[in-house]
């Protein structure tokens, strides 16, 4: 049997679960090149909520998100740890009546999946639930147990050694330097080993690099970065004595860290126009820690302040930043380009973890049988020419 | 009684860069707060909250010094100063010891002037001890515990290895800090936000009344001639195979010296 040779470079979550679902397939020959280590960039410093309903990704997508959750939980199953689940459950704040009504239509969708989920508005109750928030800022909140946040850096380790099992093959530590085209056509990649070798599909898997691989073959990849700045806080207590389940405002989320708390200013508060938060920076060049803005600290003070007052006088113990990928819109960038024979997977922002696993099954079929998808449709490349 | 700090913003990647005269170029390295000055600056806020004292922090070098100073402030200094100008540069331990020496003294006088035991970059340990001796104090070095007794006696453990030296102390003395002996204080979201903005103040080198000679450069009694990387020669192998296999190869690395 001939078989299809595809080349993924990028071995985070979204690179490492497309060469997962590609092994499935029987005639596609795979090779990852990731220059660094699997999960080790952007992925790894994502706080990895994939929650049943908050505002993150639009209800539009409910299909998207509970495919995410599910496969995580399966992979859990099959092997405890694989996935890295913390089920601390999930309160999501209503700020707002539009905000109010997005959680209820999640809670209404979670229950049609056979999950749990409440929107409580009894103001004592969610002091229970979480004793460090303002609850006369908020009109309720919805609250499920059964979700959590999970580990990108596992979740890609884990896909990566389950496509190895069926026959990939991953190039750990090799970066592709060049990729050669013919007549508009991805032909072969060159790697920083010094070898080239021609694919009949290369996908690019790079989040945040994108731009730079897209150079590679002549592509302007649309995407911006967006700053994602991230505190650990150590509570005025030093020490968590409740389950802290992941807290989800419109402006800011936080999950537990072991006794600590992550704090995280939320994708979509982003604004590509301010250049304190978005712009078209190196990824190579982030620090692993630090490297955070005074502005982040003024603003996340605020939102405590006003929000979570018993973490307003947490211990900063360390922080960092990494650039998340974003297209215009938001969303993933999924498929072909002009550049024939080579696809985009990327510009998943600060939705990676939940939205690679229905991303990457959708991409697998459309390379491997050539069959589309509403997904893929909504998420294609035209649409972002088509806007510009 | 009145303390002072003596901080130092240090790279903390192994990815930093050497110029041409083999000096570390400190304005891009990844860097944060030199990790035993936070231990010295623990203690500080102790004999602070001890005598009511208050605490003025110093560190030399380059702006990106300023965030150390930040965390200062945020942690509970009440002052800091940040001592930069060109003539200081490419100094070595003496110069950089002479030009905080003249700026505490300047600000002075301390009744406790705290150092780390040394910095995590250039690692001599002299700095804290050079700046006691110009300035004609005591130093007691291996600090691992201090209480203020009175206004002018201190009692200091210090470690020698298998146990603690007990110390009284008369001040005016300078006490340096090792790393881990303490738990530093952590910064808040709100001291932080009060210290990003406050305006610290530069002690440039028309304020700092040395001979040209004795400091920076043309000061210097030790020159940096190369700079090179050095191996830890660790590298470690996983075995795997079955029971005999990996005993087989572990033979082979008894046998090679490796094992």
């Amino acid at each position: 049997m001939e078989k299809k040779k595809i080349a993924i470079i990028g071995g985070g979550i979204a690179g490492a679960a497309l060469g997962f679902n590609l092994s499935l397939y029987d005639d596609a020959d795979i090779t990852l090149y990731e220059k660094n280590r699997i999960g080790c960039g952007t992925t790894a410093k994502s706080a990895g909520t994939v929650c049943l309903f908050d505002d993150s990704l639009k209800n539009r997508y409910w299909d998207v998100r509970l495919y995410g959750f599910e496969t995580y939980l399966k992979m859990e199953k099959e092997k405890p740890g694989s996935a890295g689940f913390d089920k601390t459950g999930t309160l999501v704040c209503a700020t707002d009546e539009e905000v109010e009504k997005t959680i209820k239509a999640g809670i209404a969708l979670a229950k049609s999946a056979g999950y749990t989920g409440e929107y409580i508005t009894d103001k004592a109750r969610i002091k229970e639930i979480l004793p460090s928030l303002n609850v006369d800022s908020i009109l309720g909140a919805g609250y499920t147990q059964d979700d959590g946040y999970f580990d990108g850096t596992m979740i890609s380790n884990t896909f990566a050694e389950k496509m190895e099992a069926n026959g990939a093959c991953i190039k750990r530590g090799v970066e592709v330097v060049k990729i050669n085209t013919e007549g508009g056509v991805a032909k072969s990649v060159e790697t920083s080993e010094g070898e080239k070798v021609d694919f009949d599909v290369i996908v690019d898997c790079t989040g945040p690099w994108s731009r730079f691989t897209g150079e590679l073959v002549g592509l302007d990849v649309p995407i911006w970065h967006t700053k994602a700045e991230a505190f650990f806080l150590v509570p005025p207590e030093k020490k968590l004595d409740y389950v802290f389940p992941v807290l989800k405002f419109p402006a800011f989320y936080a999950l537990r860290a072991g006794d600590n708390v992550f704090i995280c200013k939320s994708h979509l508060s982003m604004n590509l126009d301010d250049p304190m938060h978005a712009g078209q920076w190196d990824p190579d060049k982030l620090p692993q820690v630090g490297g955070t803005d005074d502005y982040f600290i003024d603003f996340l003070f605020d939102q405590m302040e006003e929000n979570v007052p018993g973490l307003a006088d947490s211990g900063l113990a360390s922080s960092w930043l990494s650039y998340r990928a974003e297209p215009r819109d938001f969303l993933p960038i999924l498929g072909e380009t002009p550049v024939e024979n080579y696809f985009l997977c990327t510009g998943f922002g600060g939705n990676g973890v939940i939205e690679a696993p229905a991303a990457t099954r959708d991409m697998a079929k459309l390379i491997m049988r050539g069959e589309s998808t509403m997904l893929l449709e909504e998420w294609a490349f035209s649409r972002l020419i088509e806007e510009a | 009684m009145k303390i002072a700090v003596c901080v130092k913003h240090v790279p903390t990647s192994e990815n930093v860069q050497i110029d041409e005269n083999n000096n570390l170029v400190r304005d891009t390295a990844e860097s944060d707060t030199n990790p035993c000055d936070l231990n010295a600056m623990e203690f500080a806020l102790q004999l602070k909250q001890q005598t009511e004292g208050t605490i003025d922090v110093y560190s030399m070098g380059p702006d990106i010094a300023l965030a150390s100073l930040k965390k200062c402030l945020a942690i509970g200094a009440d002052q800091t100063y940040l001592i930069s100008g060109r003539k200081f540069a490419g100094g070595d331990t003496l110069g950089t010891a002479r030009v905080l020496a003249k700026a505490i003294e300047d600000n002075g006088p301390y009744d406790v002037i705290f150092t780390g035991n040394e910095s995590s970059d250039g690692g001599t340990g002299q700095v804290g001890p050079m700046i006691a001796e110009i300035l004609s104090m005591p130093d007691v070095s291996e600090t691992v515990s201090i209480e203020a007794k009175d206004d002018k006696t201190l009692e200091i453990r210090k470690n020698v290895g298998d146990g603690n030296l007990v110390l009284k102390v008369k001040t005016p003395v300078l006490v340096t800090v090792p790393f881990g002996c303490n738990e530093p204080t952590l910064p808040t979201l709100r001291t932080q936000r009060k210290a990003n903005r406050a305006e610290i103040p530069v002690i440039d080198e028309s304020m700092v009344d040395l001979d040209e000679n004795l400091i920076g450069k043309p000061g210097a009694l030790s020159i940096v001639t190369t700079v090179s990387s050095a191996s830890a020669g660790r590298t470690a192998e996983e075995l795997v195979g079955s029971f005999e296999e990996i005993a087989a190869r572990m033979d082979e690395l008894v046998e090679e010296g490796r094992a």
